[in-house]
């Protein structure tokens, strides 16, 4: 075994030299902090000072005791079941429809889309569109339509918090996947489309299942597995929106929970637990996903 | 058949100028507006001098001086008053000539009143400005940027002829005096003043400039152009006008890439009608000169900057009286002229002054008449609003025009005024185009009110939005900025080297400054730390705080103490990761009380009681400041800034509504009953359950601190009233304070002690209208009130056992009154009044220049301070009573089940804490 090893580092050693630099720095900057992360997960740790060891207490405190993380599960899973799926498809459709423009058209038309997702600053619009205030924009028009007649507290409100962080995450949901659809669309071959229309298909929909989708099947991984890394670790577009915590933990997400533990309540330990669990919930929504996109076409 | 036309056009438009200006001239007539807040009845207000001029058109201007006998000088204080008989022998116009010397840091504000009247609106509000020097020259031994001087105040008396400080008129004010007896009174208003000399006299108005006549009288000066630099001012009427480091250019003089020279003077800090400079300069040799300004005024868009010009105390051409400098981005020479052709001036050898002040210049005299309109607009607005509520039903006709007939008449009124002033704006400016906008905009939209009155509903947010910009574009409009570099004294302007520099020299210069980015420390003065005698401190703040502070750590605590050197940074995040790897600062300044006592049970912090000095030390701070930081006996951290709430109201709107400014919380909900009769709001906001829980004596946690006290009688019955305010008396949840304090639909405003600050500032045109009190409280059993109010405490910590003897020093010093005061005064006069520090050593805090009404009240509130506790977990606690009072606003559930839902909550975090911290077993 450790024969074979050595073997093989030194057939390919060109290889492990190129790639030594990328190795180390994940090694050091991901793979042994998550290892840390899962060592302290299993302490009671203050940060100020040293950690005690304590077993699966702080899981088993998770999960029998703390409401509020409940709360901030069930956020963040029904969060991912929404803006997943509305985020891939809406990428794919949008990315479709931009593709039959001119090349210029196409260009603005994909700024404009993609502008959103790099414009984090634009929360601050949206608290201002959300406001409570009679004169916030959205009460405003509600009011000036005579829909209600007192200012709705959007975010603070705990009815309206969970529909609000959906809405705009809908709104920045147009990210990279998106890009990368843009461009696989013009790597699709125009002759796959000319020989299918010989061997038989008859309209557009069958023409996207069969050929279209088939044909970017990585991107969509892509565009998949960035969809769910950034569902669940969703948490400061709701800081800014809702504050931290926001009302009766409506807005709570995981994310926000495990910085609740560290930040505020100094329970390292607790947090790392948390971090440990979203690791795990985001292997598994990636193998989930996986399953689906290979169905495509078939 | 043209001519025919033409002849009609021009008919119809004489017409409509004529209707335009007549309503116009019988607004003036009859005091301006109809406003129903005629604050303080013996001013005859709203009479403005030019209307006041214009009535004495016919009188003479008698060249004969009368002295007022005072004898020896006068000192007023704030709301003292002089009051002299002068017995004038020629009827007719004079200037007041007037010495005075303003006592304390700040120009002083004076009222004049002839036989018991202000003659004139203007004449209401004189400033008169104080003098300040430079103690020492720049300094230019720092590498990177040369060090602000130190500036004081003069004490001499200045001698003035008395202009328009409001900005509405440039040239000097004339006084009609009757033939006979006559009182001049002089009234104090704010600071104070000593005034030794009092003149009604004839002012010698200079000559226009006569080339011929000139060039007659001596010789063009013949030699090498001689510069002197504008940032070495010899005087100035406000501290805030001092050298600065612009660093837009290479042509600036002097300029580099890599430091920071103190190069210019003047920008928005010298923009006040009234403020000054003075240069001294030596002139070689006796003869006829042009001089040269390099200036820029691009800090006010599209207008120009007018100054009125002074060479040793004389104005010497008429057109120098009110001389315009032009809207340019860049630095740009001006060569004084007149007609387009530069003026000579003839200057003897040796030293000369040269003085330049700020002056109305073109717009200075629609002014009154916008603020008039400003005025009046917002009293309609609300007037509307008490009608139709601010968010009125637009399916509704609420028949405005004959519930209020008055404000739909006052609305026609000042559309014609604005109408007029519009076709005034766009015959005479250069750039008056964003103001002729917004008055555009607005007379078209009366015009719209005015045809049906239905519209006024269906618009109402968009008229309240461009009232809001018609008072914002006036602020603007006042202010004349203007940037001088340098001056210099040439034969002709050709001999005057360019004000600009290459595009080449200018990229280069930016570039390399780019470049030296990278490089320069921007600290200035990193010390290695690990030296015996070095101690590390941590500003967080921002960077303007941090180049003051780290300034008066040089200057004033190294030079006191030469044992201790100061590592003096700016760093805003990683406190706890610092003290995790054991990095951390031996002091950190702006820490939050909840982070210090989470510091301090964890053994991070030392304890501050140990020093043999403490008591004394901490004896000055309001003991409310220190409850957060105590535990037992022992003290974690020092108060730095401490704020709390006050009440704010408009006199004006409670006046006219008969509502007291409310004391108790019956009261205040009585007066939100009647300000919501007429659709008026109270900004509850910085009302809080922890304050009216300790009003009703009861308090937050128990005495050990263990556990909280939210199941009591007293906390129900507090938390209950908190609720009411919102479910039962309809208070709004959230807000834009500023705003509706301003416009008056919101008269009543629980605030910070920075409220006071803002409204000072964003909204002058209320100045005088609005007051401050204490919080309302709860009535107690024998009559008194309990009205103690919480506050927010954030402090300085000792992070470091090895140096905490430096470290307490460098503690004790910052807290020092004298250096809090510096530290605070220099900020404000950077970052203005807004930014002011709620300073935690109350003497400091007491000293600020505030008004006198707002020094009394927080002298009051000062014994009426609470500290809150922190407790291990305290912020479950204020989460958690958001979260219970969420519940009873927005799910109607009964206050006391929603508190207590939270109680056992609070209490099981507070417990855990305690256990794993070790303070329970």
């Amino acid at each position: 075994m450790r024969n074979n090893f050595v073997r093989g580092i030194k057939k390919h050693g060109m290889s492990v030299i190129f790639s030594l630099p990328f190795l180390t720095l994940f090694f050091v900057f991901t793979v042994i902090p998550v290892g840390i992360a899962i060592v302290l997960s299993l302490t009671e740790y203050d940060i100020l000072q040293a950690p005690k060891f304590v077993g699966l207490d702080n899981y088993l405190m998770l999960f029998l005791e703390d409401d509020v993380f409940i709360t901030a599960l069930k956020n963040t899973l029904l969060f991912a079941i929404i803006k997943v799926p509305v985020s891939m498809i809406g990428c794919l459709m949008i990315a479709w429809m931009i593709n039959d423009f001119s090349p210029k058209v196409r260009t603005f038309l994909t700024f404009v889309f993609y502008v959103p997702s790099i414009s984090g600053g634009m929360n601050t619009i949206w608290k201002l569109i959300f406001s409570g205030d009679s004169y916030g924009v959205l009460n405003n028009i509600l009011m000036d339509l005579g829909f209600i007649s007192s200012p709705i507290q959007w975010l603070t409100n705990p009815d309206y918090i969970f529909t609000v962080l959906v809405i705009v995450a809908i709104w920045n949901s147009l990210d990279l996947g998106f890009l990368s659809y843009v461009a696989a669309f013009r790597g699709i071959d125009p002759e796959l489309y000319e020989a299918a229309s010989i061997d038989g298909i008859k309209n557009r929909m069958q023409e996207l299942w069969y050929i279209t989708l088939p044909t970017l099947a990585p991107q969509m991984m892509f565009s998949a597995i960035t969809a769910i890394t950034s569902s669940f670790s969703v948490g400061n577009l709701s800081a800014t929106l809702f504050g931290e915590p926001s009302t009766n933990y409506a807005g709570h997400t995981i994310v926000l929970h495990m910085q609740d533990y560290a930040d505020t309540r100094f329970d390292l330990g607790v947090a790392c637990a948390l971090a440990v669990m979203l690791f795990v919930l985001m292997v598994g929504g990636n193998r989930l996903i996986k399953l689906f996109v290979r169905r495509i076409g078939k | 058949m043209k001519g025919l036309f033409a002849k009609f056009i021009s008919i119809m438009l004489a017409l409509l100028t004529l209707a335009a200006v007549l309503p116009l001239a019988v607004a003036a007539e009859n005091d301006g507006i109809s406003a129903p807040n005629s604050g303080s009845a013996e001013v005859s207000e709203d009479v403005m001098y030019l209307d006041y001029i214009a009535s004495y058109e016919d009188a003479e201007y008698p060249a004969a001086r009368v002295d007022i006998a005072l004898g020896e000088p006068v000192t007023l204080g704030e709301g003292e008053s002089l009051s002299s008989q002068v017995e004038i022998q020629q009827e007719g116009l004079y200037v007041l000539e007037l010495s005075y010397k303003t006592e304390g840091s700040s120009s002083a504000t004076v009222a004049l009143y002839i036989n018991g009247k202000t003659p004139f609106e203007e004449a209401a509000l004189v400033d008169l400005k104080n003098k300040f020097y430079d103690v020492e020259d720049i300094s230019d031994k720092n590498l990177t940027s040369d060090t602000i001087p130190d500036v004081v105040a003069a004490d001499e008396y200045q001698t003035i002829i008395l202009t328009d400080t409001i900005g509405y008129y440039g040239g000097r004010l004339y006084f009609y005096m009757p033939a006979g007896a006559n009182e001049l009174r002089v009234d104090c208003v704010e600071n104070s003043v000593s005034i030794s000399s009092l003149a009604f006299t004839y002012y010698d108005a200079p000559a226009k400039y006569d080339a011929e006549a000139v060039k007659k009288s001596g010789k063009v000066y013949d030699g090498d152009t001689v510069y002197f630099e504008a940032e070495y001012a010899e005087g100035r009427s406000d501290a805030s006008i001092y050298a600065t480091n612009d660093n837009s250019g290479a042509a600036l003089s002097p300029s580099s890439p890599y430091k920071k020279y103190l190069n210019m003077i003047g920008g928005t800090a010298w923009q006040e009608p009234g403020q000054y400079i003075e240069w001294e300069f030596e002139v070689p040799k006796t003869a006829l000169y042009e001089i040269t300004v390099k200036y820029r005024q691009s800090d006010s868009a599209g207008l120009n900057s007018y100054r009125r010009i002074l060479i040793d105390g004389k104005v010497p051409y008429a057109e120098l009286e009110e001389y315009s400098f032009g809207y340019s981005s860049i630095y740009k020479n001006e060569t004084l002229s007149a007609n387009g052709e530069p003026m000579l001036f003839s200057l003897d050898e040796g030293k000369h002054t040269l003085r330049m002040e700020v002056v109305g210049g073109e717009l200075a005299e629609i002014l009154p008449y916008v603020e008039n309109v400003v005025a009046s607009l917002n009293d309609d607005y609300r007037n509307i609003i008490m009608v139709t509520g601010s968010d009125a039903d637009t399916l509704r006709d609420y028949l405005l025009d004959s519930v209020i007939p008055d404000t739909i008449a006052d609305l026609k009124k000042q559309q014609e005024t604005l109408a007029m002033l519009v076709e005034r704006l766009q015959k005479t400016t250069s750039g008056g185009s964003e103001g002729t906008k917004i008055m555009g905009t607005l007379s078209e939209q009366l015009k719209v009110f005015l045809e049906d009155t239905y519209n006024i509903t269906q618009n109402l947010p968009k008229f309240k939005s461009n009232i809001t910009a018609l008072s914002t574009w006036l602020i603007s409009a006042r202010y004349q900025p203007l940037r001088i570099d340098l001056f210099a004294l040439s034969e002709n302007e050709d001999a005057v080297k360019s004000a600009k520099a290459s595009l080449w020299k200018n990229f280069t210069h930016q570039f390399l400054g780019f470049l030296y980015t990278f490089s320069s420390d921007y600290a200035d003065n990193a010390i290695n730390s690990d030296e015996e005698d070095v101690i590390t401190v941590w500003l967080r703040d921002g960077a303007v705080k941090y180049t003051i502070a780290s300034q008066l750590v040089r200057s004033e605590f190294e030079k006191q103490h030469p044992d201790i050197k100061v590592n003096f940074k700016m760093v805003n995040n990683n406190l706890l990761t610092a003290v995790v790897s054991g990095k951390q600062p031996d002091v950190a300044i702006g820490v939050t009380n909840d982070l210090v006592m989470n510091y301090a049970f964890r053994n991070a912090v030392i304890d501050l009681n140990q020093f043999p000095d403490s008591k004394e030390v901490f004896s000055k701070f309001r003991p409310s400041a220190l409850v957060s930081m105590t535990y037992e006996d022992k003290i974690y951290g020092m108060p730095e800034a401490q704020s709390f709430n006050l009440l704010y109201y408009r006199k004006d709107i409670l006046d006219e509504l008969d509502i007291s400014v409310p004391t108790t919380w019956n009261e205040m909900i009585t007066a939100m009953a009647k300000l919501k009769k007429n659709n008026l709001e109270v900004g509850m906001g910085g009302s809080s359950f922890t304050q009216l829980l300790y009003q009703y004596g009861g308090q937050l946690y128990n005495d050990e601190c263990s556990a909280t006290q939210l199941d009591t009688y007293e906390a129900i019955e507090a938390f209950a009233l908190h609720t009411s305010f919102y479910t039962e008396y309809g208070a709004l949840l959230s807000y834009d304070a500023d705003n509706r304090f301003r416009t008056g639909e919101m008269p009543i405003v629980l605030g910070a002690v920075t409220f006071y600050n803002t409204i000072s500032v964003l909204a002058p045109e209320i100045r005088g209208l609005w007051g401050v009190a204490e919080m309302p409280g709860v009535l107690r059993e024998d009559g008194t009130i309990d009205n103690r109010v919480t506050t927010d405490v954030s402090a300085m910590l000792i992070l470091k056992e090895d140096k905490k003897e430096a470290s307490w020093e460098f503690l004790k010093w910052w807290m020092s009154e004298s250096v809090q005061t510096k530290y605070i005064q220099k900020i404000e006069t950077i970052l203005g009044q807004s930014a002011r520090v709620a300073s935690a050593n109350p003497e400091t805090f007491l000293a600020l220049d505030w008004s006198s009404e707002m020094r009394a009240v927080l002298d009051e509130v000062d014994n009426d301070l609470i500290g809150i506790p922190a407790v291990p977990g305290s912020y479950y606690t204020s989460r958690h009573l958001g979260n219970a009072f969420s519940r009873v606003v927005y799910d109607d559930e009964i206050p006391g089940d929603a508190l207590d839902a939270y109680v056992d909550i609070i209490d099981a975090e507070i417990a855990k804490k305690r256990k794993q911290l070790g303070l329970t077993d």
